[in-house]
């Protein structure tokens, strides 16, 4: 069998492998019947959302959150990436608190998204940037520091001004570390836009879990939950892939 | 200058000035952020409340066991994965999809799956702790410079040697750095899931300060989140240092 | 020349009058609610839907919140200017200390709505069986938790109070043989009675204290309700003419919360029995005083409140 083959193989063994002990989890009467439903109630379900106009309604008001949120962080940290690296007193003064911060669970902070932002879907996408900012800001400012200093003396030899030091020389040596912290950044929004409508919100499809938990609507918390997985773990793997032909493009 | 007054200080002094004046002219609404005297003051109280010691350890020991978990499943995980490169390559893609996936949100079917217990906290907190350590046990291995290699050819190595003389220790930095990421990914699910379910250590007592509208004692607690990240933070970047060969 | 100017100049006026007229005729107000699908939440949308809130002038921005807490944050932060069906002892709490918030209504009289249940085997029955057992609440200082420590004291029993979280959670801990005894409110779990897994034990409305006390208010923010006070009455009134409606027109409303629960119109028939028109009184609260020793009590205060916070606390348009 080729290589290829045999790992399609394996995915796909895997895949039913464990779709069977599920089923035979929800067989065996070790769990409350209501929590495990049956394979076929969970496909019922997910049939059914999918032809739920409603679905789709909530779906576009949670991507809306997570791209505004995921950009302004992208914007935002690319520039204090590069302020703090820059800088190393900066770094120094500012650097640990970022940190510490970055470690903190964002969704503490719902209460001053409410606040500046109202309880519609900007303070969701609030929240979706302050969680996805800190990686990117944090992978950006270690790069300027490793930034080739060769670039930076062909750069002043030049006699460039400062936008052109930084559209010339700084961006492009960036784009791998930006490109990463994206990656990074990216599931943190996610999580950080679900988790804020979940707490407060009418609408987007983590409201729609939470809904149907709140309602013991289970199967139908198990489909939206696989379509969250299914389109949260798909993002990743694009900006996965987007990274690795970086990479390749620039190693030639 | 920097031996008397470390840029860092002079930050927190700064901030913690312009705050405290924004907010004693009114500027900022203590019903969102008190003034950091009123928040201060609602540390003392926390403390006082017995709200500190005991929930801290309460929240370290559950991040500690979901990266022992994670430790304990992922490194082996990781080194079986390096040596079967169809298996390898077959959940690579997997693996990284599901590093950053929104595992935190699942908590509603952990809840009425496991209910309102710390193994609810841990064990998702382990999910959360197995993949990055996975991840970088298979890289580790996989990235073992040819001139280790080559050594252990020339002196003819059993590949039992190979292995524990060679492959793992030029594994480990990879794997520490693992090791390092889960245990902040995992601090940081459980504090967020102590929150959202109001069960466990710190993240319960912010939740219980909030329900009652202590607000500064809520955000005293955030605040020792915070400085306990960097605490945590610090010491990882010692123990690292001392286990990297110089 | 003159006519092409006078003509503009009346169209010009008839926009801006058209414009103004509209813009008052239209007053948006944002309003957070718990619990999303109870009969008492839900006036808010069944108002909407039978176009009570649109004949007032009124347009209503409707989220839901996870509970009590979140719902005052809220209103608190300004991001809702009202705030609907919270725990009276938390509302307390957080006028108390500090929050911009006033009470304007009451929302839910006694406990009707509230049913304690049990796996259907088991040896439980009523409340008088309850001690040495474990019964769940949500969370301390809820109105499941004050229910269940009237009852408790009332029937002298003494069951093990143990923080089960919301309903789905609570309901699995029962069916796992965690807990003995757990909480609900309806419509939530009537299909799991009906298919006898699950037996009713005791009702709420059997804590007689808490029969003639508001466990949960309605509250606005006190920055907003100063400077909207015309929006304000008109909001209420109508609130007010929306709880007369929905039971004067049983088939209408019942329909619509068959709709809002995505449940058949019988089940959400069997709802009614539960809430009698007077738990919904808006006015006046009910046993505020008790509602203020619970908070004391519970710990949510340390200190009853002064004669002029309890006067302060309340902006109502009720009370004339």
């Amino acid at each position: 069998m080729t290589e290829r083959r045999r790992v399609f193989a394996i995915q796909a063994i895997t895949i039913a492998g464990i779709l069977a002990a599920y089923e035979l989890l929800a067989r065996s009467h070790l769990l409350y019947a209501g929590v495990v439903p049956p394979l076929f109630d969970i496909a019922v379900a997910f049939v059914a959302m999918l032809g739920d106009p409603a679905t789709y309604t909530n779906l576009a008001v949670s991507l809306a959150e997570i791209a505004v949120g995921f950009v302004l962080a992208t914007a935002g940290g690319v520039l204090v990436g590069i302020l703090i690296g820059a800088r190393p007193w900066l770094r120094e003064a500012v650097g640990p608190y970022l940190d510490g911060i970055a470690a903190a669970p964002k969704i503490v902070f719902f209460p001053i998204a409410i606040l500046l932002f109202g309880v519609g879907p900007p303070s969701k996408a609030a929240l979706g940037a302050l969680s996805a900012f800190f990686p990117v800001a944090l992978t950006v400012a270690a790069a300027v520091r490793r930034i080739n200093p060769v670039l930076v003396r062909v750069g002043r030899s030049f006699n460039a001004s400062r936008s052109q030091m930084i559209a010339k020389v700084y961006l492009p040596a960036l784009v791998p570390a930006i490109v990463n912290g994206m990656r990074l950044g990216l599931g943190l929004a996610i999580i950080g836009v679900l988790l804020g409508e979940i707490k407060l919100s009418d609408r987007g499809i983590g409201f729609l879990t939470i809904d149907e938990y709140n309602h013991f609507r289970i199967p139908q918390m198990y489909a939206t939950l696989i379509l969250i997985f299914i389109l949260a773990v798909g993002a990743n793997m694009l900006i996965g892939r987007l990274e690795t032909r970086e990479r390749a493009r620039r190693a030639k | 200058m920097k031996r008397f007054a470390p840029p860092a200080a002079i930050a927190l002094i700064v901030v913690v000035a312009l705050l405290e004046g924004l907010a004693r002219a009114g500027l900022i609404p203590a019903t969102v952020l008190p003034a950091p005297s009123a928040i201060a003051a609602g540390f003392i109280d926390i403390a006082r409340n017995g709200d500190l010691v005991v929930p801290t350890l309460i929240t370290f020991g559950e991040a500690l066991a979901a990266t022992l978990i994670g430790v304990l499943a992922g490194i082996p995980a990781g080194i079986w994965l390096a040596r079967s490169p169809a298996f390898g390559q077959a959940y690579e893609s997997w693996l990284g999809g599901l590093f950053a996936a929104p595992i935190v949100l699942l908590y509603p079917l952990f809840l009425v799956v496991f209910h309102r217990t710390n193994a609810t906290i841990i064990i998702m907190g382990a999910i959360t702790a197995v993949l990055p350590i996975i991840i970088q046990a298979r890289t580790g291995m996989l990235h073992v410079p040819g001139v280790l290699k080559a050594v252990g050819q020339s002196f003819n190595a059993t590949p039992r040697q190979a292995f524990w003389l060679i492959a793992f220790p030029a594994a480990v930095p990879s794997i520490v750095t693992g090791i390092r990421l889960a245990l902040i990914y995992s601090l940081v699910n459980t504090i967020g899931l102590e929150f959202l379910i109001d069960f466990g250590g710190l993240g319960r007592v912010i939740s219980d300060y909030y329900a009652q509208y202590d607000i500064p004692q809520m955000y005293a607690g955030i605040v020792a989140i915070v400085a306990i990240s960097v605490a945590l933070l610090w010491l990882l970047d010692r123990v690292e240092r001392r286990l990297r060969p110089a | 020349m003159i006519r092409k100017t006078l003509v503009t100049l009346a169209l010009t006026a008839a926009v801006v009058a058209a414009t103004g007229v509209a813009a008052r005729a239209a007053d948006t107000i944002n309003v957070s609610a718990g619990q999303k699908g109870a009969w008492d939440e839900m006036v808010l949308q069944q108002g909407v839907d039978a176009g009570i809130f649109k004949k007032a002038g009124i347009e209503l921005n409707i989220s839901y919140t996870a509970g009590g807490p979140d719902t005052i944050q809220a209103v608190a932060t300004g991001g809702a200017d009202m705030g609907f069906g919270i725990g009276t002892t938390a509302v307390i709490a957080a006028f108390a200390k500090g929050a911009p918030i006033r009470i304007a209504s009451g929302s839910f009289t006694g406990t009707s709505d509230l049913y304690f249940y049990t796996k259907s085997d088991s040896p439980i029955n009523s409340v008088k069986d309850f001690s040495g057992k474990s019964i769940g609440f949500s969370r301390p200082g809820s109105s499941t938790y004050v229910a269940e420590h009237v009852l408790a004291d009332e029937q002298k029993v003494t069951p093990n109070f143990v923080s089960t979280g919301e309903m789905a959670a609570t309901l699995t801990q029962v069916m796992s043989g965690q807990i003995d005894i757990g909480w609900a409110v309806v419509p939530v779990n009537l299909d799991l009675i009906a298919k006898k897994q699950i037996k009713i034990v005791a009702h709420g409305s059997e804590a007689k204290a808490l029969a003639s006390q508001a466990v949960r208010v309605n509250i606005v923010n006190s920055k907003w309700v100063e400077s909207h006070r015309d929006a304000n009455a008109r909001f209420w009134h109508a609130y007010s003419e929306t709880i007369d409606w929905m039971y004067k027109n049983m088939n209408l409303s019942i329909a619509n919360l068959a709709r809002y629960n995505a449940i058949g119109v019988d089940d959400a028939k069997a709802v009614i029995p539960f809430y009698p028109k007077s738990a919904l009184q808006l006015y006046p609260i009910a046993g505020f005083d008790k509602s203020i020793n619970d908070a004391v009590t519970f710990k949510f205060i340390a200190a009853p409140l002064s004669a002029d916070q309890q006067k302060a606390i309340f902006d109502t348009v009720f009370a004339k």
